[in-house]
């Protein structure tokens, strides 16, 4: 039985020429989970909202949308309002009372349930949702995993029939969306809610899935189910960029020749490569790494605490990092990764210990020095840097940083954003922009002040894979230059792809910093998927393009 | 752990405004200084002993200030103590001015419990019964306070770590400047979605009710009918001018017939009430502790 049912739709915004969606036809059957994936900028957000009466956009609408087979536009408010869930990208911004009671109540307060009734949902929730410790909380204190799923659960208490989702992982860190993912399988196996997710991110996400949409440019690519899906990826490999974005066993699949089902994950890939492929060639040449000796950075015996009769964030921490290097630093969340940047950066002062520039210690450094021709430090939240209307202006702004004589300034603005293809945005506002683009004029601003460090923090928080591999190419290029590169991640897979060294930040202090063939070689958790799925077949692959060529190297022909 | 802070928003109103309001009301000496014991005692068992001190210490100051400066601008009363250059200082002013500072500081007192007492949710739940709309404004107003300061504090240090802004004061302004347009921005941006959020889950729909986590127990109903008696009996007994007290030209002595002995012992029962309940509660915590 279908629940919606989308009949030649055609969407263009108001005032815009071109449709941001064209001519769709898609069904959703009841009770099932669906999947939607396609490029930044492709309308997958809109056709969501198309779903949502009170969120759809401005614009003229052609074509039909059903609901329960009765066109969708005009159905009863408190019925779209009950039946049909939304929750959002950024966990945050959707929250809207101080406290969790008061935010999960808030819903079933406006649909008018009796207070007795709203005691009785709430309670129930919060037991399913396993969030009973946080109900008497403040919204603010709670982590970024707990308010996502704070708003999961907030939706969930008016017992909607479908549940839409727009990127709701893609500002978590690895554990927190585990979990939430596993929440939507649950509410999807056992409340038998119909679940539409748009993510781009699907390693993890295609195992869950009934039916994966996947869209073109305003229009649907394909709609079916996975396994599907994933043969019609295969037919069309060479030209299909968006399979950056799938797991890593659906690339080794669609890669080489072979027959068979698509495995989705890490166990069912172990089990394709060892029944497909032989063994005879185990290793691939391996790369020799040459580091600098020269040491560029140096922490001794860091400790740091925020406050007086807090327990220490770093503790007792030793790090060399050498010029011209790409040292990574992965950890849990919490364990103290951004806070060892800002010591780095000389924002936090440790109590104890020595952090060494350059030769020179950090304190020693006067008057905007650090920050000049020398180090640099990207936020986690790129926003964080942009204080101006357009583009250019953000970029401009750049030539006051002393050092930047008039012509040298001129020349490398213009490299810069060649290099970072920004000309195009030049009169666009900073904050229309795209996670991806966003990243990329913070870049294109802390390359202007022709930086020797460079520190990243989550430098891939909420972007897609395609843009990953853009993002490792401009890294890589900048390391060409000489520039040393400290970034710290939960993304093992994109370290894993740039890195020249891997540290493990544990306990508050770094317990293994290794060269990135035998860190992640050694790890059975802290390494790729890539790596997991082949760890028992060859001996030393680490990223996607490895497993691609030892695999093709050993088929049986 | 506080027992007040347990009972129903109603009933922690009620304790407030009686006592409040007869603060305000009443003129006579010894019903102010029974306010002011019983708040100070209150805010000595539920506030923390150094911020109680620290807190002694400024009602002191205050009552102290306001009682030799009131002799210095009113010279009324028949009773001189001594004179200051022209100024002559009388007993009642003094004592008039020491009781409208004890009046002062009892108040100030009582507005601290208040604020340990009565949380904002429990505030906003008083507020929304008649005016949902606001309380919802509120309520996510004090959500999004922390938030601002905590995106000001990484904007400014995402700003200062470009090397832009050097460290004299016209650096500082410019920082400032720019830090302060960017979080308006930023807000401007991110209410969209909030707004969203709320319209998807239906704010202004029409049959809005109101949930909260409190319930009317017996023991609120029976806190509220002994609070409810003792301030009828006082305000009765004030109405009809049984605690009057006259400062000017001098001061009349206090009465102490049956009737107003009563009404001192109602108030400072009133006012005792929350110490009352929480000493007892400690008392029996303790007790049980002991038993373990």
């Amino acid at each position: 039985m279908e629940l919606f049912q989308i009949k030649n739709l055609t969407f263009t915004y108001a005032g815009e020429k071109n449709p941001a969606l064209k001519d769709i036809n898609m069904t959703i059957e009841k009770g099932s989970f669906t999947v939607i994936c396609g490029k930044t900028g492709c309308g997958k957000t809109t056709l969501l909202k198309m779903l949502k009466n009170e969120l759809r956009p401005h614009g003229k609408l052609e074509g039909e949308i059903l609901y329960n087979g009765v066109s969708f536009i005009d159905i009863d408010k408190n019925k779209s309002v009950k039946e049909i869930g939304f929750v959002f990208q950024n966990p945050s911004n959707q929250i809207v009372a101080d406290k969790v009671w008061n935010e999960l109540a808030f819903g079933l307060e406006n649909l008018g349930v009796p207070t007795m009734q709203i005691r009785q949902k709430i309670a129930e929730m919060a037991s399913f949702f396993n969030i009973e410790d946080l109900f008497r909380r403040n919204t603010s204190n709670l982590s970024g995993g707990e308010k996502q799923l704070l708003n999961l659960a907030s939706v969930m208490v008016m017992q909607p029939k479908v549940l839409l989702l727009d990127e709701p992982t893609a500002q978590l860190d690895p554990i927190s969306r585990d979990n939430f993912l596993r929440l939507l399988q649950k509410i999807n196996d056992e409340l038998g809610t119909t679940i539409i997710l748009v993510e781009h991110h699907l390693e993890d996400v295609l195992i869950l899935a009934d039916k994966i949409i996947v869209m073109g440019m305003n229009n649907i690519f394909s709609q079916d189910t996975v396994k599907k899906t994933c043969q019609i990826i295969k037919e069309n490999y060479n030209n299909f960029p968006l399979i950056s974005n799938f797991p890593t066993s659906v690339q080794l699949y669609s890669a080489v020749d072979c027959e068979g089902e698509c495995p989705l994950n890490v166990r069912q890939g172990k089990r394709f490569v060892e029944s497909n492929f032989t063994n005879k060639i185990k290793s691939l040449e391996s790369r020799k790494q040459i580091l600098s000796s020269e040491k560029m950075i140096s922490l001794k015996n860091v400790a740091f605490r925020y406050r007086k009769n807090d327990a220490d964030i770093i503790d007792d921490l030793s790090l060399d990092i050498y010029r011209g290097e790409i040292l990574a630093v992965v950890g849990s969340n919490g364990a103290g990764k951004s806070t060892l940047l800002h010591l780095i950066a000389g924002n936090l002062k440790p109590y104890q210990g020595k952090i060494i520039i350059d030769g020179k210690d950090v304190n020693k450094y006067k008057n905007n020095e650090l920050y000049r021709d020398n180090l640099v430090l990207l936020p986690q939240n790129p926003d964080d840097l942009f204080v101006f209307d357009t583009v250019r202006e953000e970029l401009m702004e750049m030539k006051n940083n002393n050092s930047n004589q008039d012509e040298d300034f001129a020349i490398r603005l213009d490299e810069v954003s060649q290099d970072l293809k920004l000309e195009e945005l030049y009169n666009k506002h900073p904050f229309d922009l795209s996670g991806g683009q966003k990243q990329k004029l913070a870049l294109a601003k802390i390359l202007l002040l022709n930086p020797k460090i460079i520190l990243l923090d989550e430098p891939t928080k909420g972007i897609d894979g395609m843009f990953k591999i853009h993002l490792a190419g401009i890294i890589k290029k900048l390391q060409t230059k000489g520039i040393t590169i400290v970034l710290v991640t939960h993304d093992i897979e994109f370290s894993a792809m740039i890195c020249d060294e891997c540290a493990l930040l544990f306990d508050n202090s770094i317990i293994n910093k290794a060269i990135r063939d035998e860190f992640f070689l050694n790890n059975s958790f802290y390494t790729t998927a890539a790596n997991r799925i082949t760890r028992d077949m060859y001996d030393n692959i680490i990223t996607v393009d490895d497993a691609i060529s030892i695999i093709r190297k050993n088929q049986v022909l | 752990m506080q027992r007040m802070i347990k009972f129903h928003p109603t009933v922690i109103a009620i304790f407030f405004i009686c006592s409040i309001f007869y603060t305000m009301y009443t003129n006579n000496p010894l019903a102010i200084m029974l306010s002011l014991f019983c708040s100070l005692l209150f805010y000595l068992v539920i506030e923390e002993k150094k911020k109680f001190l620290e807190h002694l210490l400024f009602i002191l100051f205050i009552i102290i200030i306001i009682t030799f400066t009131n002799p210095l601008f009113v010279s009324q009363g028949e009773t001189i103590l001594f004179t200051v250059g022209k100024k002559i200082i009388t007993k009642e002013s003094l004592v008039y001015g020491a009781v409208m500072a004890m009046m002062l500081g009892s108040i100030i007192t009582w507005f601290k419990c208040y604020n340990k007492i009565m949380t904002m949710d429990k505030f906003t739940y008083l507020f929304g019964k008649a005016l949902p709309n606001i309380s919802t404004i509120i309520s996510m107003g004090i959500a999004f306070i922390p938030r601002f300061i905590e995106k000001g504090k990484a904007i400014s240090l995402a700003q200062r770590n470009l090397g832009l802004y050097n460290q004299k004061i016209a650096g500082k302004i410019k920082l400032n400047l720019r830090v302060f347009s960017s979080l308006i921005t930023w807000a401007l941006e991110n209410s969209l979605d909030t707004a969203d959020s709320m319209n998807a889950r239906g704010y202004g729909l029409k049959q809005k009710t109101r949930f909260s986590v409190f319930r009317y127990k017996i023991e609120d109903l029976l806190l509220t009918f002994i609070m409810i008696s003792l301030m009828t009996f006082i305000m009765a007994g004030s109405i009809l001018n049984y605690l009057d007290y006259q400062y000017y030209p001098h001061l009349t002595p206090l009465s102490f017939s049956l009737i107003n002995s009563l009404l001192y012992l109602a108030l400072g029962l009133l006012m005792l009430i929350p110490t009352i309940i929480e000493v007892k509660e400690n008392a029996k915590w303790n007790f049980f502790k002991s038993k373990i």
